[in-house]
């Protein structure tokens, strides 16, 4: 391709400026927009709060306030390092010489205050194979199934 | 046209190539796939699941193929065997349950006469346990009918004909005598359906309907939020018209099938009609048909609202042999321990002595089924002195029980841990107990 045909297909040399000013203050704008938009995306949701609302002496019942969703997998994660830090499986802190056959944990929304959607619902319970540990039974997500069809007994 | 006879032997060669390689891995690759290989007289299963629950397959498939031959004789009449594909379960992620999930549980290959499905979830089936009607076999009766009918001339290429038979078919229970009974209708979808139809009202619901009987393989089978009223749909459509056609069922049947789309657009509003009754309208007409009292029962106890002196005054026939009491004093218990039954106080009353009186003198099964169906439920905590009691009876599984249903019915707090019950220590268990009995007379 020689110059002189490449020159007819771009526009004179002042209007190839004033597009490339143009051009360059649209980047700065979507870069100044997308910069906070994106580290909101990447943030963890956060645990807001965590409530015990045990009513056996054997299962442990909490409620966890989140300010946003967790991926589906993140649930079991964040569930099993509160079971291993709080050693669950070994100790049962209200009833120390009875072992904790399930865990139950609701998840809820903090949308506002006064509002709160529950999102995930997680039980744990004892294994039949090895009975020091407590295993996961199964994850649901969702809220339509009212809070009193979640507790499994 | 020669051409496309050139055409037509240059893709022949391939094709038939191809089916040669299906077909071996089929015979070969299953045995390397899947563990169990069980012959039934509709044809052979394939399953990784445990030789138990692939045994009952194979049972569940005879019952299946031996009431479709009963109610469809001659669709059944040429029937080749089938190949049943059952999915494996009990992955780490078959261990999510999602709510509303839209996903696809089976599929029926016509050609390779093939049927695939995924056993419930061993999530769902721990999530449901509470449920009173947990999905069993549903799926593969569905896809087995689709092997039973889709080689009819006026089910190719029509989706939603060819779904309406499917799911006709797929809420067939036993029932005690061990029969295929094909219920009066699909509750799901007939709830389903009709929902739809008081959101848009008749002439947006008539629309929908004309979309759904006129869809191509890609419109209706896509997998979004509204395939299961795509499906529910089409069942309505099936089932309002072949109430208006005469015969057997599968004469009914295949009368709706032989009316062309037009034809059958032209009798929506006829569907409409049929949606128009609630569906307790539609139990209250079968509580009293022999083969239908005990469906139509369990069907309404799984609603708002029941006429719990009507469903007392059924379920009281069956409660006099044992069979008929296991079933029936459940059924009992949750009509009488729940919101909605406009029962008067009095009937109340009396039917929670007769429940108390069952835990206390009943036999070992319906003691045990009825504390397995006590609902959290305020008035639920009248039984639990007898409770406390079942805490030291002789069967350690009804100690198990007994202490799951008082963890409903009572705020106190226990030990729900079945292995106690069963197999902790007398002396464990005996301060258990006095710690209820303390409790139960305090002030």
């Amino acid at each position: 391709m020689t110059p002189s045909r490449c020159t007819p297909r771009f526009s004179p040399a002042g209007g190839s400026s004033r597009i490339s000013v143009l051009l360059g203050l649209s980047a700065i704008f979507l870069s100044i927009s997308l910069s906070p938009g994106c580290s909101t995306v990447h943030l963890k949701p956060r645990v807001t709060s965590i409530s015990d609302y045990s009513r056996e002496k054997d299962v442990k019942t909490y409620v966890i306030s989140v300010d946003s969703r967790m991926d589906e997998e993140e649930y079991q994660l964040w569930t099993q390092e509160h079971i291993e830090q709080h050693q669950l499986d070994l100790n049962n802190p209200d009833y120390p010489e009875i072992p904790i056959y399930e865990v139950h944990y609701h998840f809820v929304l903090g949308e506002s205050r006064f509002r709160t959607r529950r999102v995930a619902f997680l039980t744990w319970r004892r294994s039949n194979e090895d009975e020091a540990k407590l295993e996961h039974l199964f994850t649901y997500i969702g809220s339509r199934v009212p809070m009193q069809n979640w507790i499994l007994r | 046209m020669k051409i496309l006879q050139i055409t037509r032997c240059l893709f022949r060669q391939p094709l038939l190539l191809l089916m040669l390689w299906i077909s071996l891995s089929l015979s070969t690759g299953c045995g390397i796939i899947y563990q169990h290989r069980l012959e039934t007289h509709a044809g052979t299963i394939w399953t990784n699941d445990d030789i138990l629950s692939a045994k009952r397959y194979q049972n569940d498939l005879d019952w299946m193929q031996a009431g479709l031959r009963q109610h469809l004789p001659d669709l059944s009449r040429n029937v080749k065997a089938v190949t049943v594909l059952i999915g494996s379960r009990d992955s780490e992620g078959d261990r999510i349950v999602r709510e509303q999930e839209v996903h696809t549980v089976g599929w029926y290959n016509r050609i390779l006469s093939l049927v695939q499905f995924n056993p419930t979830s061993d999530a769902e089936t721990q999530f449901l346990a509470q449920e009173s009607d947990p999905p069993r076999h549903g799926t593969l009766l569905h896809e087995l009918t689709h092997h039973f009918t889709s080689n009819h001339p006026a089910l190719r290429s029509r989706w939603w004909l060819t779904e309406a038979f499917a799911c006709y078919f797929e809420t067939a229970f036993r029932d005690q005598q061990d029969r295929f009974i094909l219920p009066p209708l699909h509750v799901d979808n007939y709830s389903i359906s009709r929902r739809k139809l008081r959101e848009l009202g008749s002439s947006e619901f008539s629309t929908l309907v004309n979309q759904i009987t006129d869809a191509n393989w890609l419109q209706f089978y896509r997998n979004d939020s509204e395939a299961p009223l795509r499906y529910a749909i089409s069942w309505s459509i099936l089932w309002a018209l072949q109430q208006q056609m005469s015969g057997s069922l599968e004469q009914r049947l295949l009368q709706v099938a032989q009316l062309d789309d037009e034809q059958v657009n032209s009798r929506i509003a006829s569907v409409i009609q049929a949606l128009r009754p609630p569906l307790s309208d539609q139990l209250r007409v079968h509580l009293r048909e022999p083969d239908f009292h005990r469906w139509a029962v369990e069907k309404w106890l799984e609603n708002d609202r029941v006429d719990g002196p009507l469903i007392l005054s059924v379920i009281e026939d069956d409660l006099d042999d044992e069979e008929g009491a296991i079933w029936g004093w459940p059924c009992v218990t949750r009509t009488v321990f729940r919101w909605g039954s406009r029962l008067p106080r009095s009937d109340r009353v009396k039917w929670q002595k007769r429940i108390e009186q069952q835990l206390r003198q009943g036999s070992l099964s319906v003691r045990l089924a009825i504390c397995r169906v006590l609902p959290e439920y305020r008035r639920s905590g009248v039984l639990n002195a007898v409770l406390v009691d079942l805490l030291e009876a002789d069967s350690g599984e009804l100690r198990a029980a007994a202490a799951m249903a008082l963890s409903r019915t009572s705020s106190h707090p226990t030990i729900v841990n079945p292995d106690f019950w069963i197999n902790g220590s007398d002396e464990q268990r005996s301060a258990e107990v006095a710690d209820w009995r303390v409790w139960l007379e305090s002030p």
